[in-house]
C-alpha cells in the first residue's frame, strides 16, 4: 500500500542518514554543540546558523584544528519547541566543552538559565533579547547586540540626515524581535521630537494595501519597517508602487536574503541597519566566506546571521589556542574560556571589531546602509 | 471618501482570496461531511507548481493552469490516502489523518525545495499598478489584485455552473443531500467524493498561485493562517453553502481592510473568530446554512 | 544521553502525558474539543503570573492554573453546546478559541506579548511530575470504574439516548470537559515552572498536533492508548539519531499508516479485553458472587393515569402528530399502540420521553405537566423506554448498561445494585452473561437487557418500541410470556409499539390504534379487531366494507 511504502522509504532514508553520522571521535577532540530549530516552523532560520558554523568548522579542521584538536560539532534539533530545549541543553552541557547557542532568542531564554546553573559556557551567535545574558552570569554570552544598543544609533543617524519631522513605524507585534525593535524605534523617534505614528501588521496579512493607504495619508518623511521579512517586503513594494516619496528604513531583524533579492528598483534609496553586512564588504576573508556560503546554499548570499555564527566558531578556536586549553581538565578549561570571553576587547572578527560587555553581550559599530543600483553602500555618520 | 473607497476595493480583493479558499472547503464539508484540514497543504502545492511554471515559462496563465491542475491531482491523492480508508469513522479520525497528510506534504516540500526557505515568484506583470477613475475619484489596483478578483469570480461561477448544470454536479448535490439514498439511486459515492475533493483542491491551487503572485514569498507553511480564517468563514457562512462561503469571505475581507484602514489595532486577526462566535450565537447554522434535523 | 538530559526529557514527556490525558477526556466521548493548547496556555500563564508577580506559593498557583484550564474548557464547551454545534463545527470552534487566545496573548504587553514571560521561578521537578502523573493514572483507572467514567463511555457510544437514561447530559459533559481542561491547565502550570520562559507561540497548532496525534494513534477506547501513543510517538524518535530532519514526516506518515489500517488506534477495547483474558483478570463489571433471589423492594405506585391530551407535532409542513390524546393507566399490565408505518408511533414515544417538544398539548402525571421537561427529568418522573432496533451502550457490559439506569433512579448504590440484579434475573438473563459486551448476545437477549435496563429504574410506565421486531415465533412467544410476568412483578404499566398482531392481541389489555398522527380507535383487542376504521387503515376501504 502506498502509505506503508512511504513510511518505509522515509525510515530507510533516516537510518541511512544515521549510519553516515557516526564517524569515529578522538578523546582530545574539541567537542562543541549547537542547538538549532532544524524542524518545525522556525526551520528555515536555522539554515544560516548551521552553514556558518559548519563552514568555519570545516576550514579550521582542514587547517589542523584548534591547537591541534579537531572540532566535533554536534547539531541538536530543538524542533522549534522550547520544551525540547531544556533536555537538549542538558545533554549538550554533559557531552561537550561548550555550547554554541541556541541562536534563536526564545530558545536561548530557556537554555541560558540551565547552562548557567550547570557551569557550562554558552555563547549564542545572535540571540538579542534584552536582559538575556545579564541574568545569567557568568557562564552565558551572546555575540549579538541587543536592540536597545543598535536600533537607537541607526534611527538617530537617519533622523538627523533626513531632517525628518514626521515618521511612521510599522511593527509586527507577533514577532518578538520585530516588536522589540519597533518599540525602541518609536521611542527614539519621539525622543528626537519626531511626530510618530505606529501601525501594526500581522504575519497572516495577505494584502498590505490597507495599511499602506494609511501610511500615505500621513505623508511621513521616514517609514521604519520593523516586521518580518515578508511583511517588510510587501509594504515596501506597495509603497513604491503607489508612488510614495517617504524614505524607508528596514530594521535588522526584518532584513533577510529575501529582501535583498527584491530587485534594484524596489530597493533604490532604501536604508537598513545591521551589525554587519557581508555582501558589501571587500575584506578578502569575508568575500571568501560569502563564496563558500553561496556554494552550499544554492547561490543565496549570507547575512550577518551566518557571519556571526562563523565568527563564533573562530572565536572559540582562538580562545582555546590562546589559553592552551587541552581538554584534560574540563572544569578549569571552561573557567578559562569564560574569563577570556568576559575580557574580550576589539577582537578582529570578520564582521569587524567586537568587544564583550560586563553584561555578556557584544558591542560592535552599527552599520547603516543604503541601496543604490541594487547594491548596499555604507552611510557614514555625520 | 477616496480613502474609504480605496479600502473598500482592497477589502474586496482580500475577501475574494478568502472566498476562493472557503468555497472549496465548504464543498468538502458539505459533501463528504468530514473534518478536512489538508486544504492548506494542497494550496501550497499549487503555489509551488505555479512558481516552477513561471520560472520555466514566464507565463502567468500557464502558472495558474499548472497550479490548479496539480493541486487537483494532489487532492485526489489526499482523498485516496487520508479520507477513503477512514470513511464513515468518527470525525476526529479524519481530522487527524488530514492533518497527518498535510504534515507529510509540507515536510516533503520543506526537505526538497530550498530547505524550506521562502522563495519568491519572479516579479513582473503582477506588480503593475492600474489606475481607475470612478466618478472623479482615483482608485488603484495592481494586476495581481485584479487577477485575484477575476480568477475568483470566474472559478466560483464555473463551480456554480458545474454544480447546478452538469451530471457531476447533480451527483455531488445528491451526495451532499443524502449519501445513502444517492447510493441507492446508483450514484457512485466514492467517485463523487474524489471528484469533490479534486474540484475543491483545484480552487485551492488557484488560490495558491494567486497568493504567490501577491505575496513577496512563499514557503511550505504559507497556507496555514489562511486555512484558519477560511475555517471560520466556512462556519459562519454556513457549512456546505457555497454562496455562504463567498458572502462570508467577502465580508471578512471588507471588515479586515476597513479595520486596518481606520482602527489601530493589532487584534485584527481576531475579527474572523469574533465574527464567527457572534454570528453563530444568533444564527447557529451560519449566515446561509441549513440545520440538519437529527432523528432518534 | 546523559542523566541530566534524560531527567529533563522524562519531565517534559510526563508533562505532555498529563496534557494528552486532558485532551483524551473529551475525545474519548467523541466530542471534538480540540482547544487543549488553549487550556494548557491558560494554566501556564495564570500560574506563572501568580508566582512571578504576586508571590503566590507554587502549589496554590498550580491549583489556580488547573482551575483556569477547567474554566476555559467549560466556557468554550458551554458556548458550543448552547449554539448546538455538532461534530466538525465543534472542532473548528474550539480550535479557533485556542488560536484567538494565542493572538490575544501576543498583543497584551502586560503578559509579555510576543516576547513572552521570562524569569518564572523554577519549581517543577521530575519527582513532582512523576508523582502527579502516577496519581492521575491511578485516578483514571478508578474513574473508568466510577459512574462518571461509565457515563463518559456511554456518551461516546450513543450520546442521544444517555439523557433518556436519566442523566443530565449537559451538566455531565461539562463536568468531563472541565476535568480535561483542568488536566491541560495543570500540565501548563508544570510546564511554565520547568521551562521558565513561555511565549504565546509555544501554545499553537504544533502543540495540539504533538498531543493529538499520539493519543489517536494509541487508541481512544481506553486511557492506556494515550500512554502508549505518547511513549511510542514521543519517545521513539529520540532514540533514533539522524532521524531529526525527518521526525515530523515520520510522525505524520506513521499516524496515517496506522489509522488507515486500524482506525481505532493501537489499543482498543478488544485489545484490553484480550490482555485481561491472558492475565486471567475478570472483565466487565459484573458482580462475581452468585446472586440469589432478591426480595422485591417496594416502590410507591403512581396516583392516577398518565394523561396525554391534544399533542401536536409538526416537522416543517407535515403534521407528524395531530391532536393525539390517550389515557394510559398506571396499574400493572400491558397496553399496546399499533398502526401502519409512518403513523407517528415512535414520534409519540419521543414526545412522551422528552426527546421532541410538541407544539401543543399536555402530558399529565400526578398533576404535573411533563411537556417541556428534558429527557432526564422525564426519567425522574418515572417514565422509561427502549428503542427501535436495540440501543445498548456497546462498550459497557450488560450489567453496567443496566446499572447506568438503576443509578440514575436512586443515589443509593446498594439499592441500585439490588434493582439491577433483580431486573436482569427476572428478564431471564443468566448471570454468566452479565459481564459480556452486548454484541456477544443474541438479538433476543439484547432486547431483554434493554428491557431490564428500563425496569431497573422502577418506572411507572415502561415504553417498549417494537420489542418483537426481528425475532422468530418461538422467541416472540417467550417474550410475550415474559412481559406479562414482568409487568406484575415490577408493578408497572408496559406500553408496547408493535406490528405483530398476534403478539399484541395475546398480551395487551388495551390497545390504541394510530394513523396519520391521530388516534383512530381505542379499546380491548377484540373491540379494535372488529372496528371498521381500523380495518380500513390496515387493509384499505374495500376490506372494511367487505
Amino acid at each position: 500500500m502506498a502509505i506503508s511504502r512511504l513510511s518505509a522509504i522515509a525510515l530507510s532514508c533516516a537510518l541511512a542518514g544515521a549510519a553516515f553520522q557516526t564517524l569515529p571521535a578522538r578523546a582530545d577532540d574539541l567537542k562543541l554543540s549547537t542547538l538549532l530549530p532544524l524542524t518545525g516552523p522556525y526551520a528555515n532560520y536555522s539554515v544560516e546558523f548551521r552553514l556558518g558554523m559548519e563552514i568555519a568548522k570545516d576550514e579550521i579542521n582542514a587547517a589542523g584544528g584548534a591547537g591541534g584538536r579537531k572540532i566535533d560539532l554536534a547539531v541538536l534539533d530543538t524542533q522549534s519547541n522550547n520544551g525540547q530545549v531544556v533536555s537538549l541543553v542538558r545533554q549538550a552541557c554533559g557531552n561537550s566543552f561548550a555550547v554554541l547557542g541556541p541562536s534563536m532568542s526564545n530558545e536561548a531564554q530557556v537554555a541560558f538559565p540551565v547552562a548557567n546553573g550547570l557551569g557550562c559556557p554558552s555563547i549564542s551567535s545572535s540571540a538579542a533579547a534584552s536582559g538575556l545574558t545579564d541574568k545569567n552570569r557568568p557562564w552565558t554570552f551572546t555575540y549579538a547586540s541587543p536592540a536597545p544598543i543598535i536600533a537607537p544609533q541607526a534611527v538617530e543617524l537617519l533622523v538627523s540626515r533626513l531632517k525628518a519631522k514626521k515618521a511612521v513605524v510599522v511593527v509586527d507585534r507577533g514577532d518578538a524581535a520585530a516588536n522589540d525593535q519597533g518599540t525602541i524605534a518609536e521611542r527614539t523617534l519621539k525622543e528626537k521630537g519626531v511626530e510618530t505614528q505606529t501601525y501594526s501588521i500581522s504575519a497572516s496579512d495577505l494584502d498590505f494595501s490597507p495599511v499602506v493607504t494609511r501610511i500615505r495619508g500621513q505623508e511621513p518623511d521616514l517609514v521604519v519597517l520593523s516586521t518580518t521579512d515578508k511583511g517588510a517586503l510587501s509594504v515596501l513594494k506597495e509603497l513604491k508602487r503607489t508612488g510614495s516619496n517617504a524614505k524607508v528604513l528596514i530594521t535588522q531583524s526584518a532584513f533577510t536574503p529575501l529582501i535583498s533579492s527584491a530587485g534594484a528598483e524596489t530597493l533604490e534609496g532604501v536604508y537598513r541597519y545591521t551589525e554587519f553586512d557581508p555582501t558589501s564588504s571587500t575584506d578578502p576573508r569575508v568575500v571568501a566566506f560569502v563564496e563558500a556560503f553561496k556554494a552550499r546554499n544554492n547561490g543565496r548570499a549570507p547575512t550577518q546571521l551566518a557571519t556571526q555564527a562563523y565568527d563564533l566558531v573562530y572565536l572559540v578556536k582562538e580562545m582555546v589556542e590562546e589559553g592552551k586549553l587541552t581538554g584534560k581538565d574540563q572544569a578549569a578549561d571552561r573557567k578559562a574560556l569564560v574569563d577570556r570571553l568576559a575580557a574580550l576587547k576589539d577582537w578582529k572578527s570578520i564582521s569587524g571589531p567586537m568587544s564583550i560587555t560586563p553584561q555578556g553581550y557584544a558591542v560592535k559599530p552599527v552599520t547603516v546602509l543604503v541601496f543604490h543600483d541594487g547594491k548596499p553602500q555604507k552611510v557614514a555618520a555625520d | 471618501m477616496q480613502i474609504f473607497l480605496q479600502q473598500f476595493v482592497n477589502g474586496l480583493t482580500i475577501g475574494a482570496g478568502y472566498a476562493l479558499v472557503a468555497v472549496g472547503f465548504t464543498l468538502i464539508f458539505g459533501v463528504l461531511r468530514v473534518v478536512y484540514l489538508a486544504h492548506s497543504a494542497v494550496l501550497v502545492v499549487g503555489a509551488y507548481l505555479g512558481l516552477f511554471a513561471l520560472d520555466w515559462s514566464g507565463s502567468i496563465p500557464l502558472a495558474l493552469a499548472l497550479g490548479t491542475v496539480g493541486a487537483a491531482l494532489m487532492g485526489l491523492v489526499v482523498e485516496r490516502v487520508a479520507l477513503r480508508p477512514v470513511a464513515g469513522q468518527n470525525h476526529l479520525i479524519s481530522l487527524v489523518t488530514t492533518v497527518s497528510i498535510a504534515t507529510v506534504i509540507q515536510e516533503t516540500l520543506r526537505l526538497s525545495v530550498q530547505h524550506g526557505q521562502p522563495i519568491s515568484y519572479p516579479t513582473g506583470a503582477a506588480a503593475v499598478l492600474l489606475r481607475f477613475h470612478l466618478g472623479g475619484i482615483e482608485l488603484h489596483l495592481t494586476v495581481g489584485q485584479l487577477a485575484v478578483m477575476v480568477v475568483t469570480l470566474v472559478l466560483v461561477v464555473a463551480l456554480t455552473l458545474l454544480v447546478q448544470r452538469t451530471w457531476m454536479g447533480r451527483s455531488i448535490r445528491a451526495v451532499a443531500d443524502n449519501p445513502t439514498i444517492a447510493a441507492m439511486l446508483g450514484v457512485r459515492v466514492k467517485a463523487v467524493s474524489a471528484q469533490t475533493v479534486a474540484v475543491a483542491s483545484a480552487l485551492a491551487g488557484a488560490a495558491g498561485v494567486l497568493l504567490g503572485l501577491t505575496l513577496p514569498a512563499i514557503d511550505p507553511y504559507v497556507g496555514e493562517h489562511l486555512q484558519f480564517k477560511a475555517l471560520a468563514v466556512v462556519l459562519f457562512g454556513g457549512l456546505g453553502s457555497v454562496p455562504g462561503a463567498v458572502l462570508g469571505g467577502l465580508l471578512l475581507g471588507l471588515v479586515e481592510a476597513l479595520a486596518a484602514g481606520y482602527l489601530e489595532t493589532s487584534y485584527r486577526d481576531l475579527f474572523a473568530f469574533a465574527a464567527m462566535v457572534l454570528i453563530l450565537t444568533f444564527r447557529p447554522a451560519g449566515l446561509l446554512g441549513r440545520r440538519p434535523v437529527e432523528r432518534v | 544521553m546523559g542523566t541530566g538530559s534524560l531527567e529533563a526529557f522524562a519531565t517534559i514527556q510526563l508533562i505532555y502525558l498529563i496534557a494528552a490525558l486532558g485532551h483524551y477526556m473529551p475525545l474519548s466521548m467523541k466530542q471534538l474539543d480540540v482547544g487543549i493548547a488553549g487550556y494548557f496556555a491558560l494554566g501556564a500563564y495564570v500560574s506563572a503570573l501568580l508566582t512571578r508577580d504576586w508571590g503566590v506559593p507554587f502549589e496554590l498557583a498550580l491549583l489556580a492554573g488547573t482551575l483556569a484550564g477547567a474554566l476555559g474548557a467549560v466556557v468554550v464547551d458551554a458556548l458550543a453546546t448552547r449554539v448546538r454545534l455538532a461534530g466538525f463545527a465543534y472542532a473548528i470552534f474550539s480550535l479557533s478559541f485556542a488560536e484567538a487566545l494565542r493572538i490575544i496573548l501576543n498583543n497584551v504587553s502586560a503578559v509579555g506579548g510576543s516576547g513572552g514571560l521570562v524569569g518564572i521561578p523554577a519549581h517543577t521537578t521530575l519527582p513532582l511530575v512523576a508523582g502527579l502523573a502516577l496519581v492521575i493514572l491511578v485516578g483514571f483507572w478508578l474513574f473508568d470504574r466510577a459512574r462518571l467514567g461509565q457515563l463518559k463511555t456511554a456518551i461516546g457510544d450513543d450520546e442521544l439516548i444517555v439523557p433518556v437514561m436519566g442523566v443530565p447530559l449537559v451538566a455531565t459533559k461539562l463536568t468531563i470537559f472541565a476535568m480535561g481542561g483542568g488536566l491541560g491547565g495543570l500540565a501548563g502550570g508544570l510546564y511554565s515552572h520547568y521551562v521558565l520562559f513561555i511565549r504565546p507561540d509555544d501554545f499553537g497548532f504544533a502543540l495540539l498536533i504533538s498531543l493529538q496525534l499520539p493519543i489517536v494513534f494509541g487508541g481512544l477506547d481506553r486511557f492506556y492508548g494515550a500512554v502508549a501513543g505518547i511513549l511510542i510517538l514521543g519517545c521513539v524518535p529520540e532514540m533514533v539519531r539522524g532521524l531529526a530532519d525527518y521526525r515530523l514526516l515520520f510522525m505524520g506518515a506513521a499516524t496515517l499508516a496506522v489509522l488507515a489500517v486500524r482506525p481505532s488506534g493501537l489499543i482498543t477495547h478488544a485489545t484490553v479485553a484480550t490482555v485481561k483474558r491472558w492475565l486471567g483478570l475478570p472483565s466487565g463489571g459484573a458482580p462475581r458472587r452468585a446472586v440469589t433471589g432478591v426480595p422485591a423492594p417496594t416502590v410507591a405506585t403512581a396516583a392516577g393515569p398518565l394523561v396525554v391530551d391534544g399533542i401536536c407535532v409538526r416537522f416543517g409542513g407535515i403534521a407528524a402528530l395531530d391532536g393525539v390524546g390517550m389515557t394510559i393507566p398506571t396499574t400493572p399490565g400491558i397496553s399496546a399502540v399499533i398502526g401502519p408505518n409512518g403513523a407517528g408511533k415512535t414520534t409519540f414515544f419521543n414526545v412522551l420521553t422528552g426527546l421532541i417538544r410538541p407544539q401543543a398539548g399536555q402530558i399529565r402525571l400526578e398533576g404535573r405537566d411533563l411537556v417541556g421537561l428534558r429527557p432526564d427529568q422525564v426519567f425522574k418522573a418515572r417514565i422509561a423506554r427502549t428503542f427501535q432496533g436495540v440501543r445498548l451502550f456497546s462498550h459497557l457490559c450488560v450489567y453496567r448498561n443496566v446499572m447506568l439506569a438503576a443509578r440514575s433512579a436512586t443515589p443509593d448504590g446498594a439499592l441500585a445494585r439490588a434493582r439491577a440484579e433483580r431486573a436482569l434475573a427476572a428478564a431471564g438473563l443468566d448471570q454468566a452473561a452479565w459481564g459480556l459486551p452486548p454484541d456477544r448476545l443474541t438479538l433476543l437477549d439484547r432486547r431483554l437487557v434493554e428491557i431490564a435496563r428500563g425496569l431497573a429504574a422502577r418506572p411507572v410506565v415502561l415504553l417498549l418500541d417494537e420489542p418483537a421486531a426481528g425475532l422468530n415465533s418461538a422467541e416472540k412467544e417467550r417474550l410475550g410470556a415474559l412481559l406479562g410476568h414482568l409487568a406484575e412483578a415490577f408493578a408497572c404499566r408496559i406500553v408496547i409499539v408493535e406490528h405483530d398482531m398476534k403478539l399484541v392481541m395475546s398480551i395487551a389489555e388495551t390497545v390504541w390504534v394510530m394513523n396519520f398522527g391521530r388516534v383512530l380507535s381505542h379499546g380491548t383487542p377484540e373491540e379494535i379487531r372488529n372496528d371498521p376504521a381500523v380495518i380500513e387503515a390496515y387493509l384499505g376501504s374495500e376490506a372494511a366494507h367487505a
